[in-house]
């Protein structure tokens, strides 16, 4: 497995001694090579669980592991490992040459001018390249962290709501782009709430609801669950819907 | 691990170098230059030009010493809330090769704004016919040592607390405050209101005086210089021992500065 979580709880501390159960026993088992989706309602705890993986947030119990390690930031794991954030946090006063250049130097690989160009040209941002990242649309910030892990080519790429926001040119191209590095043999885990471009891109999904998992399964599969539940149901939006439903009625 | 801290001490200084905040703190500063030297304009003998010069001097090192004590903490607080921290903890090496490229930024903007302002205070002299002063380039090194000293607290405070938070706690918190306090709580004492909260007081602030960093730990021994710009052999060698001092604060403010880093949640 490339990335396992094992009774992965995440317990948060609010005002007035009251807790907020963030992720509540969560496993999960990602294969290399999958397109792995952790799909949710808002507040299920799909970037919880990310950060968790990402050794950006330390569980309260259980683990997350990712290559059989658990990860720490700035640990030597993240030579293969690449990040897009759920906003375009990226480095806002950088150009975008300079900061997909800078990203890539960061994870070690070479970043020389021309291979940076080329990359910026295949993504169709080459003559954005002097243009601030401030300055730049989502779409194109998004952009700037695809042309980083084109650049990086890594074994893991972590992606937190990536197509939240995109227009659907802007869509479309980067589920190309996605698709083409899952592909190459990238793994990738993905949280989203586009289920539409889930079904178009993920193998596998998880759905997590109130901070538990209440379905896993290769998508195909999920699909079909959805159809059984309802009777005809042909969507993985549907087959969401009934599930979650589902559990939310079994914890009434 | 070298080519790492090249990239980030690069992005670091472009930040410094496009930041509106800091660009338009620099300008009031020169602002504030130009209106210092207007009387100079029309002072005619030397040793008023002298007296001129070294004010100018005390309050632009003074200012350079301001920002660069806080360029550490503006980068940080600025990273953390774009929450562009989360780009640099998933690469390899995250923390200690940042922070170290946070110092050195800093460090280097520190050079720049002391060496211009030595420059200028040089340029000052020729033009106006002044003897140029050795310890003009002393009072420079000094002030450079004590942003260090600053940069170093400021830095590490950031970790923990909200930069306002950590600029008024490192304005109590120092050596110069905390002796004043205490001269203040011993007065009160000798003066006969040897109540037990006040000794208890006293002894907090002595206990406090020594564990926080002081920004200039020779002082008193450097006085004359300081007064009269003329630096005699023994000067030097504190000197030495300011920069000792604050490389030690640096390496202690750079330590906490990475563990603190790396304890926190970084969602």
């Amino acid at each position: 497995m490339i990335v396992e979580t094992e009774d992965l709880t995440v317990v948060f501390r609010r005002r007035f001694r009251r807790t907020l159960v963030a992720l509540d026993s969560v496993n999960l088992s990602i294969r290399e090579g999958d397109f792995f989706a952790l799909l949710g309602p808002n507040g299920a705890g799909k970037s919880t669980a990310l950060y968790c993986m990402l050794g950006l947030l330390r569980p309260s119990s259980g683990e997350a592991r990712v290559f059989g390690r658990r990860l720490r930031p700035g640990c030597d794991e993240f030579r293969d490992i690449a990040y897009l954030p759920e906003e375009p946090h990226y480095h806002d006063y950088l150009t975008v040459e300079e900061a997909v250049t800078y990203y890539a130097r960061l994870a070690g690989v070479d970043a020389a001018p021309p291979r940076v160009r080329d990359v910026l040209e295949r993504l169709d941002i080459a003559s954005a390249r002097s243009t601030p990242v401030a300055a730049c649309s989502k779409g194109m910030k998004q952009k700037v962290g695809i042309a980083h892990c084109l650049l990086h080519e890594p074994r893991l790429l972590f992606l937190d709501e990536p197509m939240r926001g995109l227009d659907p040119i802007a869509t479309k191209d980067f589920r190309d782009v996605l698709l083409d590095l899952n592909r190459r043999g990238v793994s990738v885990v993905m949280n989203s709430h586009l289920l539409s471009e889930v079904e178009l891109v993920a193998n596998r999904a998880a759905i997590l609801a109130d901070g538990r998992v209440v379905a896993v399964d290769d998508v195909s599969a999920l699909v079909d669950r959805g159809r059984d539940a309802s009777g005809g149901r042909r969507t993985l939006e549907d087959a969401f819907m009934a599930i979650v439903k589902k559990d939310a009625s079994a914890h009434a | 691990m070298r080519d790492r801290f090249i990239a980030h001490t690069i992005v670091n200084l472009k930040f410094l170098a496009r930041n509106r905040v800091l660009l338009g703190f620099a300008l009031l500063l020169l602002l504030a230059c130009a209106v210092l030297l207007l009387p100079a304009m029309f002072l005619d003998t030397t040793s008023n030009r002298f007296e001129v010069i070294k004010y100018v001097a005390d309050r632009l090192h003074l200012a350079a010493a301001a920002i660069t004590s806080a360029l550490g903490l503006l980068v940080l607080w600025s990273h953390r809330r774009a929450r562009t921290i989360k780009l640099i903890a998933t690469k390899p090496g995250a923390f200690d090769v940042w922070v170290a490229s946070v110092f050195a930024s800093a460090a280097l903007f520190g050079v720049a704004a002391h060496t211009v302002v030595a420059l200028l205070v040089f340029a000052l002299s020729v033009a106006w016919g002044v003897p140029y002063q050795i310890g003009f380039v002393f009072l420079s090194a000094t002030w450079l040592a004590q942003s260090a000293i600053a940069l170093a607290c400021l830095t590490a405070l950031g970790t923990v607390c909200h930069p306002i938070v950590a600029i008024l706690t490192l304005a109590f918190a120092n050596g110069w405050t905390l002796h004043s306090v205490g001269v203040t709580l011993g007065a009160a004492v000798e003066a006969g209101h040897d109540a037990l909260p006040l000794r208890a007081a006293r002894l907090a602030v002595s206990a406090l005086y020594y564990a926080a960093p002081s920004f200039a730990p020779f002082e008193d021994q450097m006085r004359v210089v300081n007064e009269t710009l003329r630096v005699a052999a023994i000067d030097w060698r504190y000197l030495w021992a300011t920069f000792a001092y604050a490389l030690l604060t640096g390496a202690f403010g750079y330590m906490a500065t990475v563990v603190m880093l790396r304890r926190r949640q970084l969602t």
